[in-house]
């Protein structure tokens, strides 16, 4: 199973964010995107995710086209990202940060909640079970109670990666994952994905830090100007002379 | 004595209803809903004419939920698709146009007139007594919105509506579709606020449009801020606030000479003002403090 762009090409205004983007991320594999700030990464997600409209090419997931499906039903198919900067639900607990998670949520239907309660009530512990799994997976137990507003910024991104976890990813985008994050709490995050990539979820990761994330990856992407500019073996990309001119800003 | 306090514990409730209505809104769901009046005039106005139609005043009051949670489905429908401030916008234009179409559609509404001999029930019970037993329907009222609305939530989709409300794109990102779940928050809030108006439009007996002026959306605003926004007792504890305020600056001529009756209203106003600002700058978070763990 993986994702697949074909020719993928995104302009804003006459500049070219992305330009005929075709990669391969399979689901089994932790990948790499790496890239100068500018390149086009983010916006190569929003492509993916359905949250930047794309002006050609197809994107694909799992062999079924994603085209035309607005970014919760892209979500619910198991194509989840997380965001640079975390984007908590800053008046809710921890708990029920990933509670909300969660997918199938019957109580989500009002209907349910007033003539199914048993069915609810039912789905609420095996989503609060599930919860407390990944409570102890990230070492968030101590602030488990606390409201997200509470939270370290180290902290928060242990919270946006639970509430991944909770929503039964295929495939997780991740965004700068180790930015600003402490080297302790970098290899604990690094430990969890390899620990996550074993039981069967894909990653697919931005980073700026090239040493941590050739570490993780198996394949590197890298993109310059909107264009993939190379792409392999970690080694093989990072000693590349045009993404070397492109982070040295020479050419 | 008596009867004014009866009076005024009905208005407070009424207010109670609009405010709770507003917080569930707002408060929990992050709409901000301008237009609070539009759908408390067309509560009154449904029950009120459907009322004198012939039907019996508890289908009035049936009338009233229905007819305000319908119209608040197009503007729905509209707006949740937009950013939150086209919301704003839209629903104060509603309550603007609610207000107009009962003006100038006399051979509804007749116009600005208003609708005289709207059914009061309980009076075979007195004067008194039929205002007591009132008084007991908007307590019952409240006790059944207040309930239904912990119910709501507290449950799993109380639970999406505060992560719409806390951030929206991470809340899509996760798989949630936030216009389905604000479109009944807007419909089920219209509902009670429609409730609020029939329980008005029975217990003054009259319903006109100037009973409906935007005025009454920001003291509805006003008593969700005072009380705490995202707080049930915290919305109570508003309306009763605002209720002691609007009666409690009638008294100020007693003791401000030289202020002449007409000049009154802007005082009380201007008091009301005074006492925002003050709870804005001192104590943020009203009186049951916002957002409060429930």
């Amino acid at each position: 199973m993986s994702l697949v762009l074909r020719q993928v090409s995104k302009a804003w205004g006459g500049v070219r964010v992305l330009d005929h983007v075709s990669i391969e991320v399979s689901v089994s594999d932790i990948t790499g995107l790496i890239g100068p700030n500018g390149a086009g990464k983010t916006t190569l997600f929003g492509a993916i995710c359905g949250t930047v409209p794309i002006d050609q090419g197809t994107v694909s997931f799992a062999s079924q086209q994603l085209d035309g499906l607005d970014p919760s039903r892209r979500a619910r198919r198991g194509l989840l990202r997380s965001f640079q900067v975390p984007r908590p639900f800053s008046n809710l607990s921890v708990r029920a940060n990933l509670a909300v998670a969660a997918c199938d949520q019957v109580g989500e239907s009002l209907a349910r909640v007033f003539f199914r309660p048993t069915g609810v009530r039912q789905r609420e512990a095996a989503i609060a079970a599930q919860a407390e799994r990944v409570i102890d997976t990230l070492n968030l137990r101590a602030v488990a109670d606390r409201n997200a507003s509470q939270l370290s910024g180290g902290q928060l991104k242990l919270l946006e990666f639970g509430r991944l976890l909770m929503a039964d990813p295929k495939l997780l985008l991740l965004d700068e994952p180790f930015a600003g994050v402490n080297p302790v709490l970098a290899e604990e995050i690094a430990g969890c994905i390899r620990l996550l990539n074993a039981s069967g979820i894909g990653f697919f990761i931005i980073e700026h830090d090239l040493r941590a994330l050739s570490r993780l990856a198996s394949t590197l992407f890298a993109m310059d100007r909107g264009a993939i500019i190379a792409s392999g073996v970690p080694a093989d990309v990072l000693s590349n002379q045009q993404l070397r001119a492109a982070y040295v800003g020479g050419a | 004595m008596l009867s004014y306090l009866v009076a005024l514990a009905i208005i407070t409730g009424i207010y109670a209803l609009l405010t709770i209505s507003l917080d569930l809104q707002y408060g929990f769901t992050g709409l901000v809903n301008f237009g609070q009046v539009g759908f408390f005039a067309v509560g009154s106005y449904a029950s009120a004419l459907f009322t004198l139609s012939g039907w019996p005043v508890a289908l009035g009051f049936v009338a009233a939920i229905v007819a305000a949670a319908l119209s608040a489905l197009p503007i729905g429908l509209l707006a949740l698709r937009l950013r939150e401030e086209y919301l704003a916008i839209i629903t104060l234009g509603y309550s603007e146009a609610v207000r107009l179409v009962m003006i100038n559609e006399t051979w509804l509404t007749n116009g600005s007139q208003g609708i005289t001999g709207v059914a009061r029930p309980f009076q075979a019970l007195g004067a008194e007594g039929a205002d007591l037993a009132y008084l007991g329907l908007v307590v019952a009222c409240n006790v059944a919105v207040i309930v239904l609305i912990r119910r709501i939530v507290t449950s799993p989709f109380g639970r999406l509506i505060q992560a719409i409300r806390d951030n929206e794109a991470a809340a899509i990102a996760l798989g949630k579709y936030p216009p389905a779940a604000k479109v009944k928050v807007l419909a089920i809030g219209a509902g009670i606020a429609g409730l609020a108006g029939a329980l008005y439009g029975h217990y003054i007996g009259y319903v006109s449009p100037d009973q409906f002026m935007p005025l009454v959306t920001f003291y509805i605003w006003m008593a969700m801020i005072l009380g705490g926004i995202g707080s049930l007792p915290g919305s109570l504890a508003g309306a009763v606030v605002l209720v002691l305020i609007l009666e409690g600056t009638r008294f100020i001529r007693d003791v401000l000479p030289g202020v002449a009756a007409v000049q009154m209203a802007s005082v009380r106003l201007m008091s009301v003002g005074l006492l925002l600002v003050l709870f804005v700058l001192y104590r943020p978070q009203g009186v049951f403090g916002s957002l409060a763990r429930r």
